[in-house]
């Protein structure tokens, strides 16, 4: 990849990794620094990248950015105060807003491969490549990150 | 052989019934020869273990499917099944099936909502730091702030470089009899101060209407490239192949009188003129709520003669245009800006560029006014 590469990646993935960054992180000045060192990151090693390969060789460096992140501040999205106030909170009227609590509910490995997922459409494979599971452990994932959110939903009665 | 040292293990085949017949009659032999291993004989015949009713009650949780979970019902399966395209023709029908339960139905469309969807809203802003090389320079010149903001730093430098090369400005005044030391000064303060702003209007005028005449030149591309007739410009439109220019020169395209009679109704002159003309405000980069001005008496006002931009080439090629002309008209917001800073009589105009992290801050003063942008 050259330097017209890595600028064009810019201009098409930056904002992929800031929404996937975002929401993980749920803080707007740390998600531009992580998006800021997932890009220095790809352009010390510009050269060797493969363009076909670049945005999921930077969703592999946000993801793990982010798992660095959550093991220094001990960052954890679930937390069963939080679950419980859920259902008995009615501040958050707004089916987005139910949505992205739910989401934020689920564990960061769930969260993480199911935003890959509906985000960025990326295959079993593709997003085990990301986050180094197997396929299946993705799909797993998947599967108990989507029945998890429904549960979360139904308790949370919202009107659809 | 069996003997003394290896009949606990004839006893245990006899028990468990792995000895032939004729090994069987070695064993009593055996046994006739040695009666007080008899009784530990017996004993080998009693152990026996029987077989105990006791299961594991815990199977359900070690075992593993595809998508395991031991919680998940056949309907919230296929229900993901279908949700992530991975369902068989023969569970799809089994899922409808389980659908027509209206909790089930419930259920499915609340897991339906599980399928995320990403909010194109949320955008990076800070693409252009992540930026390298020259395609840096090409990405800020698409942003009609930098241009604007590049050609101040363009047009500052080529007045200094001008005036240093022109010593003889302040020279003819000093030579002349007729003022005294301290007229001298003031005259000389006012020549520099006037040199300067008859500078910034002319290099920009020159500038745009080089590239105003290069567009036209393109666009009437059949007609003879060498001394273009003024009757042609007339009755040609103004075009521009920059983006950027096209905005403000389609804004400026208002009738001069339409454009007369706003200012003369309006006496402050900036501020209306500025606010009301969101494109010119994108273009400078001005936020209509950070404009500090001055209201400029209407009767000042009202001598302004503005033209459009056609009607400035063609005065400007024939040579037409006078000193009120060059004032108040021009092709960018920027003439017009030192146009009204001239109208005040103040010259001194400032560009500061503050950076500091991720917070930038423009500041263009000139005299009194002073247009800030923050973000």
């Amino acid at each position: 990849m050259n330097t017209k590469d890595y600028n064009e990646c810019v201009d098409l993935y930056s904002d992929n990794i800031y929404r996937f960054v975002l929401k993980s992180v749920r803080d707007e000045e740390t998600a531009n620094d992580i998006v800021q060192d997932t890009f220095m990151r790809m352009w010390q090693h510009v050269e060797k990248v493969d363009l076909n390969r670049a945005k999921s060789y930077l969703f592999k460096i946000a993801n793990n950015l982010l798992i660095d992140l959550h093991r220094k501040s001990k960052f954890v999205s679930s937390n069963p105060v939080e679950e419980n106030s859920l259902f008995y909170n009615h501040e958050y009227s707004d089916l987005k807003e139910h949505l992205d609590r739910a989401l934020n509910l689920l564990p960061e490995s769930q969260k993480t491969v199911l935003m890959l997922r509906d985000y960025e459409d990326y295959s079993y494979d593709e997003i085990g490549e990301i986050t180094g599971l197997s396929a299946s452990q993705v799909k797993v994932y998947i599967y108990r990150a989507r029945k998890k959110m429904k549960d979360i939903l139904i308790k949370a009665k919202i009107d659809l | 052989m069996i003997n003394i040292h290896n009949y606990e293990i004839w006893f245990l085949d006899y028990a468990e019934g792995n000895l032939n017949a004729e090994d069987e009659k070695k064993l009593m032999l055996f046994l006739q020869n040695n009666p007080q291993l008899k009784e530990e004989f017996a004993s080998f015949e009693l152990i026996s273990l029987e077989k105990e009713e006791i299961s594991y009650s815990k199977k359900s949780v070690l075992k593993h499917s595809d998508h395991s979970d031991k919680e998940m019902s056949e309907f919230e399966t296929l229900a993901i099944d279908k949700i992530e395209n991975n369902i068989s023709v023969d569970n799809n029908i089994r899922l409808l099936e389980l659908l027509s339960d209206k909790k089930n139905s419930n259920a499915y469309k609340i897991l339906k909502l599980t399928k995320l969807k990403s909010d194109p809203e949320i955008r990076f802003k800070y693409k252009n730091k992540l930026k390298k090389g020259k395609n840096q320079i090409l990405t800020l010149l698409k942003s009609p702030y930098s241009i604007a903001a590049i050609l101040i730093l363009i047009i500052f430098a080529q007045i200094f470089n001008n005036f240093q090369s022109k010593p003889e400005l302040s020279q003819n005044i000093q030579n002349t009899d007729l003022v005294s030391n301290s007229e001298k000064e003031i005259v000389n303060e006012k020549s520099i101060k006037n040199d300067i702003q008859n500078q910034i209007v002319t290099s920009i005028n020159k500038n745009n209407l080089e590239a105003s005449l290069n567009n036209e030149r393109k666009t009437e591309s059949n007609k003879k490239e060498t001394n273009f007739e003024l009757e042609e410009i007339e009755n040609s439109t103004v075009t521009n192949n920059n983006p950027d220019t096209d905005i403000v020169l389609a804004e400026q395209n208002i009738p001069a009188i339409e454009r007369l009679k706003t200012l003369s109704i309006k006496n402050n002159f900036v501020t209306e003129e500025f606010s009301n003309d969101s494109k010119l405000i994108s273009e400078m980069g001005i936020n209509s709520n950070n404009i500090k001005s001055e209201k400029l008496d209407k009767k000042s006002v009202d001598n302004i003669v503005l033209l459009t931009p056609k009607e400035f080439l063609i005065k400007e090629v024939k040579g037409n245009l006078n000193i009120d002309d060059k004032k108040y008209n021009s092709f960018d917001p920027i003439t017009t800006l030192m146009a009204v800073a001239e109208k005040t009589n103040l010259v001194d105009a400032t560009y500061i560029n503050k950076r500091n992290n991720d917070q930038r801050e423009i500041t263009l003063s000139i005299g009194k006014f002073e247009f800030q942008r923050k973000w």
